[in-house]
């Protein structure tokens, strides 16, 4: 469903992609690893359509996507998270769940139930700036739910979460993934991406180093000294 | 023939006022990333205080000119007070539009204390305009012009060579690493204003001297005319303010000349509206600045 | 009615059209320093349309309003690339455009043996419709007021609608907006074009109202009064500009207290507003908790 082919992006001089390739079938759930600044949310954010690469092509459902406006590429059933919870703070959560589809709109009690589903039903009328992390967390989920995407794309869903909330995080996952939706997750939380993603793809300095099961991935030298030799 | 050059001539000169106008604009925009639109009344309050201090107090023009660049940094500072300094780095929107605010009141402030629609100012120097054969060139237009030159180059160098300068430059890139770092950048802050207010002072006390006469719509006319010069060159850059105003002068001149005093003030505003909807970023701004960015997401 | 208060209501109810055309587009997102040209446009666009042509004073303020929302459209569409400092500079520079522009329009039609129409600097003289039809001050107060009112009840049906979200979604994050798959420019361009509307509308009311209009009346500080209005009064709820309105033209300006220091009030309630409380007295958080106390529920089952 989802193929990408020699992606390149740079700026201010930096490469922060350089030639990816990637393919996800339909319903795959994939998993994106990496030390910081490797390039996984450039990844994100070009196939989005906030970016334009400079090179290579993203081909959804067989279109390149490349150069779309980023609210067409949304409507193709393309839904992402954001590092670090990205809602519109000034509206309650129920809000936050309506704005997920402008057209047609989302039911209030279709809002409700999603609230449910991730386990927030009762911030429902609470406004986003108020919400703790966790459940924030759990609103951006709903919200890219409501949207009924065939591709889901998060960013860090487990960020600054402690354990327990980082399993109860990759419970709901796995029953999203389970609904027939193909992901990519971009996790540093090991935890999670063991639970759930069957493939990884792991990314240093803006370029794919290794790709396969998890533990194949992470015995991969290559990745191990991104690890080691970023970390310092 | 000689109409054109002489219009050109006269065009740069008061293209050299506009110019002087545009560098204290792009000091605090190019460095602060704010665009202060109090800045006209900024200048009109220090002009205004020199013009009560000739008035009531029989002033010479020495100290009516100290009490102009005096008063315009004190109502600079005031207006990074109240506007810049409480307002986090993320909101220059909301700076603005505070600027406009306090523009609104420091002009009713001058106009109760000065409610008439003219006041004379002294002249700086006087004497007949030097006659370059057909052509005539005022001695104060001169001055004007001499001056943007010098102080635009003196920011240029104090921007680019001292350690107040780079500092500066660095407090804008990454205003939290800098205070990280120890930089304090509120002072930093204030003295930006405080130079770039007296930077207009001098432009204001030069327009003052020029035309002998201050009127209350100084502090509008030095806000947009500032403001135009500054977009046409191209924000944040100094050679851009200098080119702009100058530009800004010359056309402004020639309108006028053919169509009259008010096709020139409709020229100008064209011109600007013409430059933001086809190359915001002017003739020496960043190519692309001025549009939104396809995307507003943090890089990880 | 005491006539004074007439004319003070009447003021209010006026500029309130500007003030919720300048909040629209706050709401979206935009800073416009800009809208008192549209306003202009409604007003030299309905005067003419009454005393120069004869038109009853609904199609001339209708008239205005098309012609001011057409404008704002073209406005819009040139500009609305434009990052917000860019873009409130370049309302500015129409606004200041067309006030100049009306400077150099002389437009006269000989009614009665008379000169009627724009005069240039001079303004446009003899907009009498509403007297010559007999219509008096309390009258024209009430339409005022009726064309308010159910501006009003537009604005708050579409808050709680696709539109209203859509608005208030670009106006917080236009990136995450466009993610949710909204067309940004489209819907800018919306509500540039409706507020333009509104201000026009405002502007056929005032010029009727005062039966004379020139440039002058149309300058920055206008514009700038009407974008404080929302910043004052709060971006909640269209009754927050309608708050600014009052405190401005109803306190301010029309008690004895703060005259001659109008300015320096007013401009230093918006600094200090806009540190304290930058989405106004009537922000979103009020206007939620105001919501949830709200015992009628009238919008809770939707």
């Amino acid at each position: 469903m989802l193929h990408i082919d020699g992606l390149g992006v740079h700026f201010d001089g930096v490469r922060a992609l350089d030639g990816v390739d990637l393919t996800l079938a339909a319903g795959e759930a994939l998993g994106l690893i990496g030390p910081n600044g490797s390039g996984k949310t450039t990844l994100f954010d070009t196939i989005c359509g906030l970016i334009g690469p400079d090179s290579g092509r993203v081909l959804f459902d067989g279109r390149d996507i490349v150069g779309e406006p980023a609210h067409a590429i949304a409507r193709r059933g393309i839904a992402r998270t954001f590092q670090g919870v990205r809602l519109f703070e000034r509206m309650t959560a129920l809000e936050n769940v309506r704005c997920a589809r402008p057209e047609p709109g989302v039911t209030r009690s279709e809002a409700e139930q999603l609230l449910e589903r991730v386990g927030i039903r009762q911030f429902a009328d609470a406004l986003a700036e108020d919400l703790p992390l966790a459940a924030r967390r759990r609103l951006e989920l709903a919200r890219v739910l409501a949207r009924r995407p065939r591709l889901l794309l998060l960013d860090e869903p487990a960020g600054a979460m402690n354990q327990a909330e980082t399993i109860e995080m990759a419970q709901l996952l796995r029953l999203v993934h389970a609904g027939g939706c193909a992901m990519i997750v971009v996790e540093h939380r090991i935890e999670l991406v063991a639970e759930i993603c069957p493939r990884v793809l792991a990314l240093d300095c803006g370029r794919v180093v290794a790709e396969g099961s998890l533990d194949a991935v992470l015995a991969d030298a290559r990745v191990r000294s991104a690890y080691l030799g970023a970390a310092g | 023939m000689i109409d054109a050059v002489q219009n050109t001539l006269d065009g740069l000169m008061i293209g050299s006022s506009y110019a002087l106008l545009a560098l204290g604009f792009t000091l605090t925009f190019g460095v602060m990333r704010r665009l202060n639109l109090a800045y006209g009344a900024t200048i009109m309050a220090g002009v205004y205080l020199g013009t009560w201090l000739f008035l009531e107090q029989d002033a010479g023009v020495a100290t009516a000119g100290i009490a102009a660049v005096g008063g315009a940094i004190l109502a600079g500072l005031y207006v990074e007070r109240v506007c810049f300094a409480p307002l986090s780095e993320r909101a220059a929107l909301a700076s603005m539009v505070s600027s406009f605010a306090i523009w609104m009141q420091l002009e009713e402030a001058a106009m109760l204390a000065l409610p008439r629609h003219t006041y004379p100012f002294p002249a700086l120097v006087s004497g007949e305009p030097l006659a370059l054969g057909p052509l005539a060139l005022r001695l104060e237009h001169l001055l004007m012009l001499g001056s943007a030159v010098a102080i635009g180059a003196g920011l240029y160098f104090v921007l680019q060579r001292t350690r107040f300068g780079r500092a500066l430059r660095a407090i804008t890139d990454n205003a939290l690493a800098a205070r990280l770092l120890g930089m304090g950048v509120g002072a930093m802050r204030m003295r930006a204003f405080a130079l770039a207010a007296a930077v207009g002072g001098i432009a204001g006390l030069l327009i003052a001297t020029t035309d002998q006469q201050v009127t209350p719509m100084l502090g509008m006319w030095a806000t947009i005319k500032g403001l135009v010069a500054m977009m046409l060159g191209g924000l944040g850059s100094l050679r851009g303010a200098v080119a702009g105003g100058l530009l800004l002068g010359v056309v402004e001149t020639h309108a006028q000349w053919y169509f009259g005093p008010q096709v020139r003030d409709l020229v100008a505003f064209l011109l600007l509206f013409a430059c933001l909807a086809v190359r915001p970023s002017g003739l020496f701004g960043a190519r692309g600045g001025g549009r939104h960015p396809p995307a507003g997401a943090a890089h990880g | 009615m005491d006539e004074f208060a007439v004319g003070v209501l009447s003021n209010v109810g006026m500029i309130s059209f500007l003030a919720l055309s300048a909040y629209l587009l706050l709401v979206a997102g935009e800073i416009s320093f800009g809208q008192q040209g549209f306003f202009a446009i409604g007003a030299y666009g309905a005067g003419i349309g009454t005393a120069l042509w004869g038109w009853p004073l609904g199609v001339a303020l209708a008239w205005g309003a098309a012609t001011a929302a057409v404008a704002a459209a073209l406005v819009g569409a040139l500009t609305l690339r434009l990052r917000g400092m860019y873009f409130a500079v370049a309302t500015l520079a129409f606004a200041e455009a067309v006030r100049i522009a009306f400077e150099l329009t002389r437009y006269q039609i000989e009614i009665d043996g008379e000169p009627v129409g724009p005069d240039g600097i001079d303004g446009f003289r003899g907009i009498r419709h509403v007297l010559e039809h007999d219509i008096g001050p309390v009258q024209y107060l009430a339409l005022i007021y009726a064309l308010l009112a159910a501006t009003l009840v537009l604005f708050l049906w579409v808050e709680r609608t696709r539109i209203g979200r859509v608005l208030r979604m670009i106006g917080e994050d236009p990136t995450l907006a466009a993610m949710q798959g909204v067309d940004i420019a489209r819907a800018k361009l919306a509500a540039a074009t409706a507020a333009g509307a509104l201000a026009g509308l405002g502007g056929g009311l005032y010029a009727h109202l005062t039966t004379y209009v020139e440039p002058r009346n149309f300058d920055v500080m206008l514009g700038v009064h009407s974008l404080a209005y929302g910043l004052i009064g709060g971006l909640g709820t269209a009754f927050g500009p309608l708050l600014g309105v009052a405190i401005d033209i109803g306190l301010l300006e029309s008690t004895r207290w703060f005259s001659g220091y109008r300015m320096i009030v007013f401009g230093g309630l918006v600094a200090v507003l806009l540190i304290l409380r930058p989405r106004g007295l009537l922000d979103e958080r009020l206007v939620h908790r105001l919501r949830s106390a709200w015992p009628f529920g009238v919008h809770a089952a939707h």
